[in-house]
């Protein structure tokens, strides 16, 4: 194995190698020490970024595009097997740097704004999994690994979310996050599925060594397969990115803490979903389709979102608002076909945000000192909306941007509500035939909880 | 052929189960219990690593036995003493021999007896209170239908009747296996009966190892087509059930049934990989079933009966109670860092597709939001409880060691998947001449 290739594992085992480190005194008992458990996560993503500079670094001397490792069946049944593959090329780099290194800054920002606050290890253990999970992620060289990522990283979003359990709304709004991510990535494990069964393997494909460009998910397939499998990473990535239109949970989402708000909804998480489309890139180069579908979803969330910003208020949400019409302009760049355009938008994009949610707390305070240094209000911005959009239109505009384009209310009301009730009946119709064989009355509804006969 | 190890081990069980029947306090008994499964359990480990074909059961079982003490290990450890007195302690030790003894053979006879035996001593309990007697009505239904089934199938195996023998075998797995309609017993016997016990009953998958003992190849292509469409809507229907729960058992036994239904359906689809996949999950839901389960009954015992309702603030006063449900809920699902995540890939890639393989991933889907849902509800909330203890060094102990065996396969896969045959597991050892047919017109129920 070479140095390239052990820098590359470095980026990933360093972030993992953290989390029984944080986790395991945690489950033995062991009192917390905030500056140990801030040294570790320090250590581990700050040792990360040195590996990723010095990567880079490697690759510039030696003039190479990219760095594939290899590192065997991860298990293997008959002619399936489950390779572990990371790659190291112009897309990963620049994400798998950027996350390390914010990571790091976060969890040394973290330290005295979390100081001293109940739960302070589980935040930086829930950090430490986002951020080896954003790594494996980033770094993957199958679809299967990229699952595997997603998914911790998923479920370490959600519970940060919920990080404040002491009040209904963190909870409430985790789940439904968490609920979105479920039914969104059932779209990239199908996608990876098919592209095993259509190709042999859910690896990507690296191109030659002489070419300069990023290895991507594709192959030799017919333009209805890659038309469908596009169209079902597509699914996954709007869940992930808070793209139209299941983009409810992102404004929701900052009931978390500050610092992973930044990380996760400024930086890393919401841009995992356009990431996942700049690896499906040459997918959707063979299926039009698809990448007219990336174009319109990102235009019509970059639209909405927008709109839906201006009328918030509160800082996080409309943060939250600019972060969703920003990835939806790269979902656009992505489905016209750029793909370096978008990659630098995501990297400035990314730090912008996450500065402004980290100093989003002291907004008041910031706009008192501001006002105080030039002795007047503020001037007025964003009124070019107001000029461009007729004077007629903005009430209705207006009203449609208050209940957030009725999307939230459409799946809570429409999607959800008559799937639930459909559920609830079911679950009485089974309770009643149950009843029914003991030669029982019929119970109560589920609804109004009684508890059963339990032993004594 | 009779493995040695399950059947000294279902002796050292009963054996077990007299010596805690004697004691008068419960937590005489539950102490007398712990310290016995445990010398059974690292016995078991020491004889499987140093062991022969002669004692463990073959072609990628050899780790079912210590999987199963294991669980057995958790269920005593973490069994409240409110709810297991003595006699239920002993019972629990009973079936876990019966799950023992059903292992040590494949002569579908043996596995008939102790199949019922063990129903027939987990129905003593709910019927011994009568408080328990509607679950109890309905459980013997279901489970002398269930029992009668495996019997007959045995009985018409051991006369040469495949197809026969193995059609009846089936609906008899299917259910215990809880798929639709024999179902109707599971919540019920979940919601009343003593955690522990519904642990040691219902964790083992005792129907994965008798299909494989019995049905499978031996059933033809429509019955088998029927019971996989039967066990497809299970798994879909319980995994959407589980979202509208209002009860935390009734939506840990829903998130069972789906998880066990797939387990199902991947033994019985054909593929080997799928089959593979079957048996990587098996015995990783034998693990996470159990941790989950005795998890929550632990929670149970500190604040009562669990509802949505209920936020009882266990974060704060309860962490490592909280972090045990949310691991074994996420390995019961397949999350990664489990080893149910290397299952789950599997049975969703040897699934056949679309169709089979998308169930896997929805059901998984849905399962994993019930489960946070769950534990996001359990433990979420101002502390409301004052001096409500976290889990004692026991059941540290005990949990840990589930745990870390789902976690280092978690990130070792290979650990298990290495001593599975992929060829093996295709067809019962009394499937011979229906799969002979097969095989001579080239036909194949899978890839």
């Amino acid at each position: 194995m070479t140095a390239q290739q052990l820098l590359v594992i470095a980026m990933v085992a360093l972030p993992a190698a953290a989390i029984p480190a944080v986790a395991l005194p945690a489950w033995f008992g062991i009192r917390a020490d905030e500056r140990r458990i801030n040294a570790i996560v320090a250590a581990a993503f700050g040792g990360a970024t040195i590996a990723g500079l010095l990567l880079v670094g490697g690759m510039i001397a030696s003039d190479s595009h990219r760095v594939v490792v290899a590192m065997g069946n991860w298990f293997e049944v008959g002619p399936h097997h489950f390779p572990w593959i990371l790659i190291a090329d112009r897309l990963s780099i620049p994400f798998a740097l950027f996350s390390a290194l914010l990571v790091g800054i976060i969890g040394a920002f973290s330290r005295r704004y979390m100081h001293r606050e109940r739960g302070y290890r589980r935040f930086y253990l829930l950090l430490t999994v986002f951020g080896a999970g954003a790594q494996v992620v980033v770094l993957a060289g199958t679809l299967d690994i990229l699952f595997f990522g997603w998914e911790v990283v998923g479920v370490a979003s959600a519970l940060l979310i919920a990080f404040f359990h002491e009040r209904p709304n963190p909870i409430a709004h985790g789940l439904r996050a968490f609920a979105t991510y479920r039914v969104c990535d059932v779209g990239l494990l199908i996608g990876a599925v098919w592209l095993h069964r259509s190709t042999g393997s859910g690896g990507m494909v690296v191109p030659g060594p002489a070419e300069a460009g990023w290895a991507g998910v594709g192959g030799s397939l017919g333009v209805l397969e890659a038309t469908s499998i596009g169209l079902l990473l597509l699914w996954a990535a709007i869940g992930k990115s808070a793209q139209l239109p299941l983009g409810g949970w992102l404004p929701r989402a900052m009931e978390g803490p500050t610092p992973s708000s930044a990380i996760f909804y400024g930086a890393i998480s919401v841009h995992l979903g356009a990431y996942l489309l700049l690896r499906a890139a040459p997918l959707l180069d063979q299926a039009p389709v698809a990448a007219l579908a990336v174009t319109l979803i990102g235009a019509a969330t970059a639209l909405h979102a927008t709109f839906v910003g201006r009328v918030q208020s509160d800082i996080k949400s409309a943060l939250a608002y600019a972060s969703m019409t920003q990835v939806g302009l790269i979902f656009v760049e992505i489905g016209l076909g750029f793909r370096i355009l978008p990659l630098a938008h995501i990297v400035g994009h990314a730090a912008v945000r996450s500065l402004q949610i980290l100093r989003s707390p002291s907004l008041l305070h910031d706009h008192h000192q501001l006002e105080q240094a030039m002795g007047r209000q503020l001037p007025k911005t964003g009124g070019h909306l107001e000029r461009l959009v007729p004077t007629a239109l903005q009430p209705w505009l207006y009203r449609h941007a208050l209940e957030r384009g009725y999307f939230d209310a459409m799946l809570t009301d429409y999607a959800v509500h008559y799937l639930f009730r459909g559920l609830r009946a079911l679950d009485g119709a089974d309770q009643a035939w149950t009843a029914l064989i003991s030669t029982a009355a019929r119970p109560a509804r589920n609804a109004s909880p009684t508890r059963p006969q339990e032993a004594p | 052929m009779i493995a040695l190890l399950p059947a000294v081990t279902a002796v050292a069980y009963f054996a077990s189960a007299l010596a805690v029947l004697r004691r008068r306090r419960a937590a005489d008994a539950r102490r007398a219990a712990v310290r016995h499964c445990a010398l059974i359990s690292a016995i078991g480990a020491a004889v499987t690593a140093l062991s022969t074909e002669r004692f463990v059961p073959a072609n990628g079982m050899e780790m079912i036995p210590i999987l199963m003490n294991l669980s057995a290990l958790v269920a005593v450890a973490l069994a409240p003493l409110a709810t297991h007195q003595p006699a239920t302690l002993a019972r629990m030790l009973s079936i876990a021999a019966c799950s023992q003894l059903c292992l040590a053979t494949t002569a579908p006879g043996l596995i008939a007896v102790a199949w019922t035996v063990s129903a027939y001593i987990a129905w003593t309990e709910l019927a011994d209170h009568p408080e328990m007697r509607l679950a109890s009505r309905v459980f013997a239904v279901f489970h002398t239908a269930s029992s009668g089934f495996l019997i007959s199938g045995a009985a018409a195996l051991a006369a040469g009747l495949d197809v026969t023998g193995g059609t009846l075998a089936l609906i008899g797995i299917g259910i215990r296996a809880a798929v639709l309609p024999g179902h109707s017993w599971f919540v019920p016997f979940c919601e009343v009966a003593p955690i522990g016990l519904m642990v040691v009953f219902v964790a083992p998958q005792l129907g994965i190892f008798a299909y494989f003992a019995t049905a499978v190849g031996a059933v033809p292509h429509g019955v088998e087509a029927l019971f996989v469409a039967a066990v497809a809507v299970t798994a879909i229907a319980a995994a959407g059930l589980g979202l509208v729960q209002v009860a935390a058992r009734r939506a840990a036994a829903f998130v069972v049934i789906g998880q066990t239904a797939l387990v199902v359906l991947g033994a019985a689809s054909g593929s080997a990989v799928a089959r593979a996949g079957a048996l990587v999950t098996w015995q990783t839901l034998i693990l996470a079933i159990s941790g989950f389960a005795m998890a929550i009954a632990a929670a149970e015992a500190r604040r009562g009966y669990l509802t949505l309702h209920d936020r009882g603030g266990g974060l704060a006063a309860t962490p490592r109670l909280a972090m045990a449900v949310l691991l074994f809920g996420l390995a019961c699902v397949g999350f990664p860092l489990t080893l149910g995540f290397a299952g789950e890939d599997l049975l969703i890639q040897g699934a056949r597709f679309p169709d089979l393989a998308i169930i896997p991933v929805v059901v998984t889907a849905a399962n994993g939001i019930t489960v946070l849902r769950w534990f996001l509800h359990l433990f979420s909330g101002a502390p409301g409880d004052v001096g409500v203890r976290d889990l004692r060094a026991g059941e540290v102990a005990a949990l840990t060691i589930a745990m870390a065996l789902l976690l280092i396969t978690g990130v070792a896969p290979r650990l298990v998947v290495s001593g599975i045959d992929p060829s093996s597991h295709s067809k019962s050892p009394h499937a011979g001449g229906l799969h002979a047919a097969r095989a001579a017109s080239g036909s194949s129920t899978g890839r």
